[in-house]
């Protein structure tokens, strides 16, 4: 394969995986909750770590680990469908009446295709999010951060089999996370 | 003028020289870039330190020597 | 502060503002920004107040930065393995001398003008000693001000800043009973208890009493958590929140209202098996040897199966799941801050360390399915607590008031505070009625000899 056919493949590949994470944003924009969830792989991970302010030479331990630490999340699909259960019950009070979000995904970056940029069935995606959460009268949230997503394709559609959430916060100034990122 | 040294890149045994003419040897660096621990190994000003441990500011180190 | 104890208006008043014996409590004491300027000076400049865990400065060198009341703290272990607590503030011109949240040091430099001080606290680092001070600078009078009472209780660290106050053992009086249960393994062998990695830190727009009283046995808001109780959050993997170990028991809410403490705690029958653990085989083999040695440890105290609690003023724990303590970190009338820290036994299996982590996470703090109701609730009760007119209509306490409970059969079990029996009840607010009985005393005592009422049998002594 040539360059051009190349870049023309990376180029087409990048656009499809934008349009997924746009599609996926406007879903829970539109609280689609559930479509949502089917958006993700059965063995997803969604990790959230916290972060903390260290010294210049142990940023090694500026997040807390995966799998070991208290982490904002950590979890897999059996915790996001609950969390989604819980939405839906109409009495979790945090999130009735519902919050109205908007999800601002930019920076798209496509780090890496396999097997191969022309016929993929894994990527791995970087992006910069702006959450935008007000609810009741004037309380508002603003969630800025990065996030890096695998996606896998199966039965020929892309899902979501890893989410690391980086928020920019110490300590988190909302004062609590029940929507998602 | 020399450049600024930084404290923190400074290793245990490096020596460093300071604006009083002495050289020390450091022997801990706490790695703020602010002070560093070091022994005196020539002090023409006042031989007898030489051996003494004491903490020193960035700004008395002028040069790094090894 | 003059006006703590002369209140200089009506507003400021507590006699009124906190009124007892009809059980009812002014939104003044929550919402006032003058009286939560004198609660810095009366309250939390005197009481001992929660600072941290031994495993998180195990070693010499190591520091966590916390914080008491409004200010920061640094939690250290210094090089001859001796814990303190210090201001973070430069004696020289107040800069926070360490803005790192944990890790090890051997000094605290100024990024300011330099000063830097060792894990003891002491002044070993002026720039320009010889030079701009000419040498007459006395080092020893320059340390990082450190706390008047430091004290390590079975791995919680405490402090205080006022020398007066009594030891932490007497502060706390008969409540270690109940706080045992938190700090010690759960088999109650003694050995040790760390703290996981990543302590939780968000922040809460509402008064640090609503959570503090919450904790402190507020059996009634269950209703909060309908939603949670739907979808299923429980130990053992899915089901309500509450746990079957819980069934069968006497329900007792538990008051030190001399003190200000106050707990939740079940009291079980003498041949019930706790049974709740089925998550795996790992760790409900874990759990079921954990719960007989238990048995074998505490004896007949292993009947108490205690639940959320407060130490007052601001740090509130659950002692059985999920293993934790809470501190209220006043930031202004109308916000906290609130930190986390989880526990777990130091020897626990990886399966129960998982286990227990995920369930940790997914029921407290901020992204916790529990937890996130309790905040929306504290957030616009405190919010719509703040108008002039809502200011009038103070809050109610009556709930139990002037009623005695049924008698509780303890079987020899000599426990310690105010009991009530509320199994039939369901609930009641004794518990919050003892707190802010001992909230009114910290805003008017002059000095400690006041506030130790039970030295001079004013108060109930344990």
């Amino acid at each position: 394969m040539t360059t051009v056919e190349t870049n023309i493949s990376r180029i087409l590949l990048k656009e499809e995986i934008q349009d997924f994470l746009f599609r996926e944003a406007e879903l829970l924009d539109e609280r689609n909750f559930e479509e949502w969830l089917d958006l993700l792989t059965d063995d997803i991970r969604y990790w959230m770590p916290m972060r903390r302010n260290v010294k210049a030479n142990e940023l090694d331990r500026e997040f807390t680990r995966e799998g070991q630490d208290i982490n904002w999340f950590d979890e897999g699909k059996g915790t996001l469908d609950r969390r989604v259960r819980q939405i839906l019950t109409g009495v979790h009070w945090a999130e009735e009446p519902l919050s109205r979000i908007c999800h601002f995904v930019t920076n798209v970056q496509l780090l890496g295709a396999e097997p191969s940029i022309t016929d993929p069935i894994e990527v791995s995606v970087k992006c910069r999010f702006l959450i935008y959460r007000n609810r009741v009268q004037t309380e508002t949230d603003f969630l800025i951060g990065k996030r890096e997503d695998t996606l896998r394709k199966v039965n020929e559609e892309w899902k979501i089999s890893q989410r690391k959430i980086i928020l920019d916060q110490n300590v988190l100034l909302a004062k609590n996370l029940t929507f998602f990122f | 003028m020399a450049e600024v040294v930084n404290l923190i890149t400074l290793e245990v045994g490096v020596k460093v020289f300071t604006t009083a003419g002495a050289t020390i040897e450091i022997i801990e660096n706490p790695k703020d870039g602010v002070w560093i621990f070091g022994k005196y190994t020539i002090n023409p000003n006042d031989p007898s330190l030489v051996g003494t441990e004491e903490m020193f500011f960035a700004q008395d180190i002028t040069e790094v020597l090894n | 502060m003059a006006t703590a104890r002369k209140p200089r208006s009506k507003s400021s008043n507590r006699n009124s503002l906190v009124d007892l014996e009809s059980g009812v409590i002014s939104r003044e004491i929550f919402v006032n920004p003058e009286i939560y300027a004198q609660e810095q000076e009366q309250l939390f400049a005197r009481a001992w107040l929660f600072i941290g865990h031994q495993s998180q400065i195990s070693k010499p060198g190591d520091f966590f930065v916390s914080s008491m009341g409004e200010e920061s703290v640094i939690l250290c272990r210094d090089r001859q393995n001796e814990i303190h607590v210090f201001l973070n503030s430069c004696t020289h011109r107040g800069m926070k001398v360490c803005r790192y949240d944990e890790g090890n040091t051997p000094v605290f430099s100024c990024p300011y003008h330099g000063w830097s001080f060792a894990t003891d606290g002491k002044l070993v680092g002026v720039p320009y000693f010889k030079d701009a001070y000419k040498e007459t600078l006395d080092k020893s009078k320059w340390g990082l001000p450190e706390v008047a009472q430091v004290c390590n209780y079975k791995g919680s660290i405490w402090a205080t800043w006022d020398k007066h106050a009594p030891s932490f053992a007497e502060y706390m009086g008969g409540f270690t009973t109940y706080l045992d249960f938190l700090l010690d393994t759960w088999d109650g062998a003694g050995g040790e208890t760390e703290v996981f990695g990543g302590i939780e830190k968000w922040v809460i727009p509402c008064n640090w009493k609503f959570p503090a009283e919450n904790f402190i046995g507020d059996r009634y808001h269950n209703i909060s958590h309908r939603s949670v109780d739907m979808a299923g959050v429980g130990p053992s993997g899915v089901g309500r929140r509450d746990t079957t170990e819980r069934e069968g028991a006497t329900a007792l809410d538990i008051s030190f209202p001399e003190r200000g403490h106050g707990t939740i705690t079940f009291l079980r029958p003498d041949d019930k098996k706790t049974t709740s653990y089925q998550h795996s085989k790992i760790v409900s083999e874990y759990f079921a040897h954990c719960e007989s040695e238990r048995q074998k440890n505490y004896g007949k105290w292993a009947r108490l199966l205690p639940g959320p609690s407060t130490v007052f003023p601001n740090m509130s724990y659950l002692p059985r799941q999920p293993r934790s303590i809470a501190v209220w970190n006043p930031r202004g009338a109308n916000s906290h801050e609130a930190w986390r820290w989880f526990l777990i036994d130091k020897n626990a299996p990886p399966e129960v360390r998982e286990f227990l982590r995920h369930y940790y996470i997914t029921y407290s703090g901020p992204s916790g399915l529990t937890e996130q109701d309790d905040m929306e609730n504290w957030n616009y009760a405190h919010n719509a607590s703040q108008g002039v007119i809502a200011r009038r209509h103070p809050y109610n306490y009556q709930m139990g008031l002037g009623f005695d409970g049924p008698p509780v059969v303890t079987d020899g079990l000599e426990m310690p505070g105010q009991i009530r029996n509320v199994t039939d009840a369901f609930a009641g607010e004794q518990n919050q009625r003892g707190f802010y009985q001992r909230w009114s005393e910290f805003m008017s005592a002059p000095d400690w000899d006041a506030l130790a009422t039970w030295r001079n049998g004013n108060g109930k002594s344990h």
